[in-house]
C-alpha cells in the first residue's frame, strides 16, 4: 500500500513538556484518515507536525521523521514552504480573508504563488468552489465579502482556497466544531465526495464525527498512538481497553 | 451519556432475561406433551412473540439515541439476534407440542435427546446471562449429539414410517439446539468480537 504520510519515532516538545511520544503511524493515500482522542492528548500537534506548521510556535521541538509520500519533509533541504502547498489546512474557525471578496479569496493563494497564468485563475476558482460544493449558492455573489456567509458557507470557502491550490492532502483540524448540524452534514458530505481524489486527515474530539466520515481512525492518548486501524473494526471490536472506553464514552 | 446508555442495556439485559425463562418454560411444556400431558404452549410462544417486538423497539431506540459502539454495539446487535433463537425455541416447542397432538407413534429417539436439548437451552442462557464463555464448547457438543439423533430418526423412518412422530419431534429438537448454538456464538462475538 502507499502512504501519503507516514510518521517515524515521532516526538513533539514544547519546552520541556513532551506532547509526542515516539509515533509511528502511516497514513494511506486517498481516503479520510481520522485522529481522535479527548483534549490534549496531542491531536492538533501532531497534524501541525505533517505541514511543518508547529514550527511557528517557537518553543515546539520536533524528532523523529514525517514523510510525505516517501520523502521526509524534516530534511534539512526541503523548504516547509513548498511541503505546505501540497497539504492544505483547514481550521476550528473559519478563516476567511474578511477584506477580501469571495471570490479573491479563492484566489489569492494562486495569485500569490504565481501558480497560474492570470487568465486562468476564474476557471481554477470556478473549479474551485464546485469541489467545495459551494459554487450554487455564491455563484452570482462572487464579489460579496465573506462576512455574509454562514458559518458553514465559510467554512466551505477556505475548503474551496485550499483545494484550488491543487493539493495532494488536506488537514482538517475540527473543522466542524463551530458549524451547526446543518453546515455540519455539508462538510461530512463534501469529505465524502472528496475523499476519491485527495488524503484527507481529519482531527476530531467526536468519536461519533470520527464513525460517520473516516475509513481509518487512530486513536490518541496522552501523546500516544494507542490504536489504528480501519474505522469499522476500531468501532466494532477495539483491540485495546482505553479505546474501548474511548468509543464508548467511560474514559475519564 | 454513558449512564443512559447503561440504563438501556439493563433494561434490554432484564428483557432477554424474562424471554429466556419462557423458552425453557416452553421446552418443559413440550417435553410433557410427549408424555400425554398437554398445556400452553402456544401461549408461552406468544408471549415471546411479543417480547421480541418489545426487544427490537428498545434495540432501535438505543442505536438511534446513543449511536452506540465496540462492546455495547455487539450486545445490542447479538440481543437482537438472541431474542429471535428465544423466540424461536419456543415456537419449536409448541410445533412439538402440535406434532404429539396429532401424530401418533413411538418416540424413543425424542425421549432421549430431549433433555440434553433442554441443557443446551439452559446454558445457552446462561451463558448469554452471565457472558461465560467456557459455557459455549459444551453448546458445540451437545448440538453435534442432538444432530446425530436427528439423522439417527430420518434413518429409522426409512425402515419404519411408524416412526414419523419421533423424526418430526427430532427436526424440532435439532433445531432448537441449533438456536442455543447460536445463542453461544453470540455469546463469544460480544466478548472477543470473533464471530464463530
Amino acid at each position: 500500500m502507499n502512504y501519503a504520510i507516514e510518521t517515524r519515532n515521532l516526538n513533539v516538545y514544547y519546552g520541556s513538556n513532551h506532547v509526542i511520544k515516539g509515533v509511528d503511524l502511516k497514513i494511506p493515500e486517498k481516503g479520510v484518515f481520522a485522529l481522535m482522542g479527548p483534549s490534549g492528548c496531542g491531536k492538533s500537534t501532531m497534524l501541525r507536525t505533517f505541514n511543518r506548521l508547529i514550527e511557528l510556535n517557537e518553543s515546539a521541538r520536533v524528532e523523529g521523521e514525517v514523510r510525505l509520500f516517501g520523502e521526509n519533509i524534516y530534511s534539512p533541504d526541503v523548504d516547509p514552504i513548498e511541503v505546505r502547498k501540497q497539504v492544505g489546512m483547514v481550521f476550528q474557525y473559519p478563516n476567511p480573508f474578511p477584506h477580501l471578496t469571495i471570490y479573491e479569496n479563492v484566489a489569492i493563494g494562486l495569485k500569490l504563488n504565481k501558480l497560474l497564468p492570470k487568465d486562468e485563475i476564474p476557471k481554477r476558482v470556478e473549479w474551485a468552489l464546485k469541489k467545495a460544493a459551494l459554487w450554487d449558492e455564491v455563484k452570482d455573489r462572487l464579489d460579496d465579502y465573506p462576512s455574509n456567509l454562514s458559518g458553514g458557507q465559510k467554512q466551505r470557502l477556505v475548503i474551496a482556497r485550499a483545494l484550488a491550490m491543487k493539493p495532494k492532502i488536506l488537514l482538517m483540524d475540527e473543522p466542524t466544531a463551530n458549524i451547526d448540524p446543518v453546515g455540519t452534514a455539508k462538510i461530512e458530505e463534501l469529505l465524502f465526495e472528496l475523499k476519491d481524489e485527495y488524503t484527507i486527515v481529519l482531527v476530531t474530539h467526536s468519536p461519533a464525527q470520527a464513525a460517520r466520515v473516516s475509513d481509518w481512525v487512530a486513536f490518541l492518548y496522552l501523546g500516544k498512538l494507542i490504536e489504528v486501524g480501519p474505522t469499522r473494526k476500531v468501532f466494532e471490536n477495539p483491540e485495546h481497553e482505553l479505546t474501548e472506553k474511548y468509543v464508548t464514552g467511560a474514559l475519564g | 451519556m454513558r449512564k443512559l446508555l447503561d440504563i438501556g442495556i439493563e433494561q434490554m439485559k432484564k428483557m432477554i432475561g424474562e424471554m429466556a425463562n419462557g423458552s425453557v418454560e416452553a421446552l418443559e411444556s413440550a417435553r410433557k406433551s410427549i408424555e400425554g400431558d398437554f398445556d400452553s404452549t402456544e401461549e408461552i410462544s406468544s408471549r415471546l412473540h411479543i417480547m421480541r417486538s418489545d426487544v427490537l423497539e428498545l434495540a432501535t431506540e438505543l442505536l438511534v439515541r446513543y449511536s452506540p459502539v465496540a462492546r455495547d454495539l455487539r450486545f445490542i446487535q447479538s440481543a437482537i439476534d438472541v431474542s429471535y433463537d428465544l423466540y424461536r425455541i419456543s415456537r419449536y416447542a409448541m410445533e412439538i407440542e402440535r406434532t404429539a397432538r396429532i401424530v401418533k407413534g413411538p418416540v424413543e429417539l425424542s425421549k432421549k435427546a430431549f433433555p440434553l436439548t433442554e441443557e443446551a437451552v439452559r446454558l445457552s442462557v446462561d451463558a448469554f446471562r452471565e457472558l461465560d464463555e467456557t459455557l459455549v464448547g459444551r453448546l458445540f457438543e451437545l448440538d453435534r449429539i442432538i444432530d446425530n439423533y436427528y439423522l439417527r430418526s430420518l434413518e429409522a423412518l426409512n425402515e419404519n414410517p411408524e416412526k414419523a412422530a419421533d423424526a418430526l419431534i427430532m427436526r424440532h429438537l435439532e433445531r432448537i439446539s441449533d438456536h442455543a448454538k447460536e445463542i453461544g456464538a453470540r455469546v463469544v462475538y460480544i466478548i472477543e468480537g470473533r464471530r464463530i
